[in-house]
């Protein structure tokens, strides 16, 4: 049985861009065309495309941080649904807590002026969630789940290599405890050691604390490892959607056919074999 | 190749290079690295970063930073009607007759590798002119084909890289580094930036060149599927070593290293059937793998 947490319908949004001579004209760019998607409870949907392709932006409206044209994003919690293109202001703020975002690069998304334990931190003062000493203790609790230490509080950005920092990133999100995380392109900017360090960690918790992941990637060999669901766009457009093994056993559209076969090394894996023994 | 070169010695060979900072000649960067290149073929340097795979390939063209040093090694460069030259010990004025006409290189990201003032036309004719000569229309006939054989329309010749698209860029890097028909290009990621399909279509662009140029291809990379596509030669580097080195089939069908397994294991399959799993260095050490 499966219960649908979040789910998008019929998104529309249009960028207005400047172009001509001197960006005298203007044209209109279609970032989402009638983008309709859903995430079940404890899953993770991952959204695939190219660049340009309106994934990035999918992630944004589904979490409101850009306004959609037109489109509505149901979110279910306690079983009631609740339109969030509809809500505003404190409403839309109070019901964010249950929607975190892990960003692609964790060097430009952690202030490089806070404490790790502010950053962290912060969420919950916003919320107002618990004492201070409380929200002391959640943070600690929360370094220590992502592999980073109680020490690390109180140290900055800078000091944590690549994959520190997107732990941290990740514990930011989950110390709300949330019950959807969007995470745009979380591995991308890693190493393939600490890629999979990562990929292994969001597993965990996802079990853990039943998150549902929207999970935005390029690669398609990283979503074939965390995805349930898959939807694949191009062009602003949902070109094909399902589950994940089918889609990449029997990939119906030419687009995805043709992303499948860019995968690189895949003629030799496939004819060799060698290449995983 | 004729019967009588059977001797010949590879393209390029790297002997022994160590690189350090200048400040603290202790700390070795790339530590007795040894490595070669022979004529069209590939070998693929794969590492995490910081394993000083960019450094090596810095180094054979003379670019190192120079806060950094060689401290010792050669870099000996095989170059056909010359004979073989340790490019190491080159002045400046040396590896500029070398650098671009002999061995050429790309970068990642083609976007900060472009001058965005001038088109790209102009941009691919500069070392056309400075090492071959050509000028006026024989040099407007060479840019036009090399365009086409990147793939791109020779009508592009008066685009500004802005106009481009990111694979486009690419292939005009590509372009700019064969005009002078060298016998080396160093490529250090040039596909990390592009989306896959554009990656497929470039990795096969670079191949074709290299067979039909006869070039020796210094390819680098931390993408094992980049190299099961491209390389003919593998070597793994960890902490500015040589770890393990062979033919790609070797390395990557039957690896020898504990540092070479371990890397092959974190890398998504794309069937998903094998289990991630993460370096796990402590291991490593424990067992003085590395």
């Amino acid at each position: 049985m499966s219960n649908i947490i979040l789910q998008a319908n019929h998104l529309v949004k249009t960028y207005t861009q400047r172009s001509g001579k001197f960006g005298f004209g203007t044209t209109q760019v279609k970032a989402l065309d009638d983008v309709s998607v859903s995430l079940i409870e404890g899953k993770t949907l991952a959204v695939v495309g190219e660049s340009g392709s309106g994934k990035s932006t999918l992630a944004r409206c589904l979490l409101q941080l850009q306004p959609l044209d037109s489109g509505e994003v149901l979110f279910t919690n306690q079983g009631i649904p609740q339109d969030l293109a509809k809500l505003s202001g404190n409403d839309l703020r109070s019901i964010r807590k249950n929607l975190q975002m892990v960003f692609q690069d964790p060097f430009a998304s952690l202030n490089p002026r806070m404490r790790v334990g502010e950053i962290v931190g912060e969420g919950l003062l916003i919320h107002e969630i618990g004492k201070a000493s409380e929200r002391q203790q959640k943070v600690i609790a929360m370094l220590k789940r992502v592999g980073l230490a109680e020490a690390d509080m109180q140290k900055y950005p800078h000091e944590f290599s690549g994959g520190q920092r997107q732990r941290v990133g990740i514990a930011r999100a989950l110390v709300m405890q949330p019950k959807v995380v969007v995470c745009d392109e979380p591995v991308s900017a890693l190493d393939v050691s600490i890629q999979a360090q990562i990929l292994l960690l969001l597993k965990e918790l996802q079990a853990e604390m039943s998150l549902s992941y929207v999970f935005i990637s390029h690669d398609l060999r990283v979503v074939r490892h965390i995805a349930d669901d898959i939807v694949v766009m191009n062009g602003g457009k949902v070109v094909e959607q399902g589950k994940v093994e089918d889609i990449y056993q029997y990939p119906q559209h030419e687009y995805t056919q043709n992303l499948l076969t860019a995968i690189p090394g895949k003629k030799y894996s496939s004819g060799k074999k060698a290449v995983n023994a | 190749m004729t019967a009588k070169m059977n001797k010949v010695s590879p393209l390029l060979e790297l002997q022994h290079v160590r690189i350090s900072p200048n400040k603290m000649p202790s700390r070795m960067l790339v530590n007795d690295v040894s490595f070669s290149i022979d004529a069209g073929r590939t070998t693929c340097v794969v590492g995490e970063s910081g394993s000083g795979k960019s450094l090596t390939a810095l180094s054979v063209m003379g670019l190192l930073s120079k806060q950094l040093q060689m401290t010792s090694g050669k870099i000996l460069f095989n170059d056909s009607g010359f004979g073989v030259q340790d490019l190491s010990t080159l002045d400046e004025g040396g590896l500029r007759k070398i650098r671009g006409a002999k061995i050429a290189m790309i970068f990642q990201e083609p976007m900060t590798s472009l001058n965005p003032v001038l088109t790209v036309g102009y941009q691919i004719g500069e070392s056309i002119t400075v090492h071959l000569g050509l000028k006026g229309d024989a040099l407007k006939v060479k840019i036009a084909s090399l365009l086409e054989m990147v793939g791109i329309s020779p009508s592009r010749f008066n685009s500004y890289p802005d106009e481009l698209s990111g694979g486009q860029r690419q292939r005009v890097m590509i372009a700019m580094s064969i005009a002078c028909e060298p016998r080396l290009l160093i490529a250090d990621e040039p596909t990390t930036a592009l989306d896959v399909t554009v990656q497929a279509q470039i990795l096969k662009l670079l191949d074709e060149l290299k067979t039909r140029m006869n070039m020796g291809m210094l390819f680098i990379t931390h993408d094992f599927g980049v190299v099961a596509d491209i390389a003919d030669n593998v070597v793994v580097m960890f902490r500015g070593e040589v770890v393990e080195s062979g033919t790609k089939d070797d390395v990557l069908g039957n690896p020898q290293h504990p540092y070479t397994k371990a890397l092959l294991d974190c890398v998504p399959d794309a069937e998903g059937k094998k289990p991630l799993r993460p370096i796990d260095y402590a291991w490593l050490k424990e067992n003085q793998a590395v």
